[in-house]
């Protein structure tokens, strides 16, 4: 069964970039632009790993993080952050709201795929750890 | 606390009347502290400054009406007065009782009876004022240092992800070829716009931006830029209409500021337009005045900004999502002033927003060269049609 991601982005290039590559990738991709949507999309979905904007007019990424960590069927999902800006603060709030990592534009979605899959290979032995 | 309260003071016994009053009357504060750092006098302004009378600083300790983090700086000051005889000099930030702060350039030295210093004179001039300033200033430029870094990482972490993605897939479908490298192009675009602004905005400083007076055929820079403006505007499917009218001759002018006027002020229309939206570029032509208009149907510009938008790195709610630098309104507002000339600028809400750029005619090009020259054109065609 394939990966689920799910993508949160207002900007639709950013969307469309990712989705595409993750998608060539074998990845099962769900997306939105509109981080309101985004909750309920996930605990309909169930996606195994979150990239998030940060930076979105209707709800910043940190705040959409904390709403997604507090779905009993999403559990632990790992979250990475992307974002426009590279400050220390902001990763640090990225971190304290429930991401295990953090992408600065711009980036290759290369570097993209190998985030994702080292926090899924994490995920997945903490979790076979933890049983 | 009255302001007969607050301005009272209290004198040291000592003190020469005549010197006092002087002292009084002073728009600095000025107070008198022993050599163990108690306040023996302050003067009426120093009173005010710190919202409290002279009778209740009397006795009590300098770093005591000090925010914390002066007290060091207050102190190593007295201590190395004392320690090397010397007047000094230090900004301190005093505490007020009501919560307020005032920030204070201090000036310190030892007043001297029979040559051996018995207390420390201190002018103390209030530059809070100054501070407030400073900071806002400081946080404007911090505001759009990150604003500007935000928009470069967001336009080149496009391109560099379709750039990616277009070398790592050739065997992509045409219609997605062909979004991904409009989405490059776009984003190439913004970033020479980005540096053209701030590379315009540095001449500018320097006075290097205005180029020289010359005959200029207003209408054929018009029609220039607007060409440079076509396949954006058919990009955004924004339609250009232009209405020339009458001119009545060549200007006199800078053409190269007029073109960046121009440029700046197109851009502006087309980024706000909305798709499918209109931009009017007309002329209106008198003995005295040339005047361009450029009118877009966008959202326009909420009333409280309107005051602002000509000022450098200023960027309304509506530019955020556009990502421009702030600086190409400030550019074109600076270019039309050094043209003799001004920008006025009408908006409403919902409907639009239109730019007016008025050129004096005054030094305008000779009579027959305006009777050789004469424009009656008059039309409205979509710019996307044009060469």
């Amino acid at each position: 069964m394939k990966t689920c991601v799910l993508i949160v982005d207002d900007d639709e290039r950013y969307v469309e970039l990712l989705e595409f590559n993750l998608v060539e990738q074998g990845y099962r991709v769900i997306t939105t632009t509109r981080p309101a949507e985004a909750v309920e999309i996930a605990s309909r979905e169930h996606p195994q790993v979150a990239i998030l904007d940060v930076m979105m007019p209707e709800m910043d990424g940190f705040t959409l993080a904390r709403a997604l960590l507090r779905l009993p069927e999403i559990g632990k999902m790992p979250i990475i952050f992307l974002t426009a800006k590279g400050q220390g603060g902001d990763r640090l709030e990225g971190f304290e709201a429930g991401a295990v990592d953090y992408l600065t534009k711009p980036f290759l979605p290369t570097d993209l795929i190998a985030r994702i899959e080292k926090v899924l290979r994490v995920y997945r032995r903490s979790e076979v750890s933890s049983e | 606390m009255s302001e007969r309260d607050t301005t009272a003071a209290f004198r040291p016994s000592d003190m020469a009347r005549h010197w006092w009053n002087a002292v009084e009357a002073a728009a600095d504060g000025v107070f008198l502290l022993s050599l163990d750092a108690k306040y023996l006098a302050a003067n009426a302004a120093f009173c005010h400054l710190l919202s409290e009378t002279g009778p209740s600083l009397l006795g009590r300790s300098y770093y005591d009406v000090l925010s914390n983090d002066s007290i060091p700086l207050a102190h190593r000051a007295i201590e190395m007065m004392i320690q090397r005889g010397q007047p000094q000099r230090t900004t301190v930030v005093f505490q007020r009782a009501d919560g307020e702060v005032r920030t204070a350039e201090c000036h310190q030295s030892f007043l001297l009876r029979d040559g051996e210093p018995w207390a420390i004179v201190t002018i103390a001039r209030d530059i809070s004022q100054e501070v407030v300033l400073e900071r806002k200033l400081w946080d404007a430029a911090e505001e759009h240092r990150a604003a500007l870094d935000f928009a470069l990482r967001t336009s080149l972490g496009l391109i560099k992800g379709y750039v990616y993605t277009l070398y790592q897939h050739p065997r992509i479908d045409e219609a997605r070829r062909g979004r991904y490298v409009q989405i490059i192009e776009e984003e190439v675009e913004r970033l020479t716009k980005f540096a053209e602004d701030l590379l315009d905005y540095r001449r500018l400083e320097v006075g290097d931006l205005y180029g020289t007076n010359e005959v200029v055929d207003v209408v054929g820079v018009v029609k220039s830029v607007l060409n440079g403006f076509a396949r954006e505007a058919m990009r955004r499917q924004v339609r250009v209409e232009t209405h020339f009218g009458k001119v009545r001759g060549p200007l006199f002018t800078s053409q190269d500021s007029l073109r960046r006027i121009l440029i700046n002020l197109l851009q502006n229309a087309i980024l706000y337009a909305p798709v499918g939206g209109t931009v009017k570029v007309s002329l209106q032509d008198s003995e005295e005045t040339l005047v361009v208009l450029v009118e877009d149907n966008g959202p326009g510009i909420p009333p409280e900004e309107m005051g602002h938008i000509f000022e450098k790195f200023y960027r309304g709610r509506a530019a955020e999502k556009a990502m421009g630098t702030g600086l190409g309104l400030a550019i074109a507002g600076t270019l039309a002033e050094s043209l003799g000339g001004s920008i006025g600028v009408e908006s409403q809400p919902e409907r639009g927003t239109c730019f007016c750029l008025r050129l004096s005619r005054k030094g305008c090009a000779s009579r027959n060269m305006k009777e050789e020259w004469e424009s009656t054109e008059e039309r409205a065609v979509p710019v996307a049609t044009e060469d």
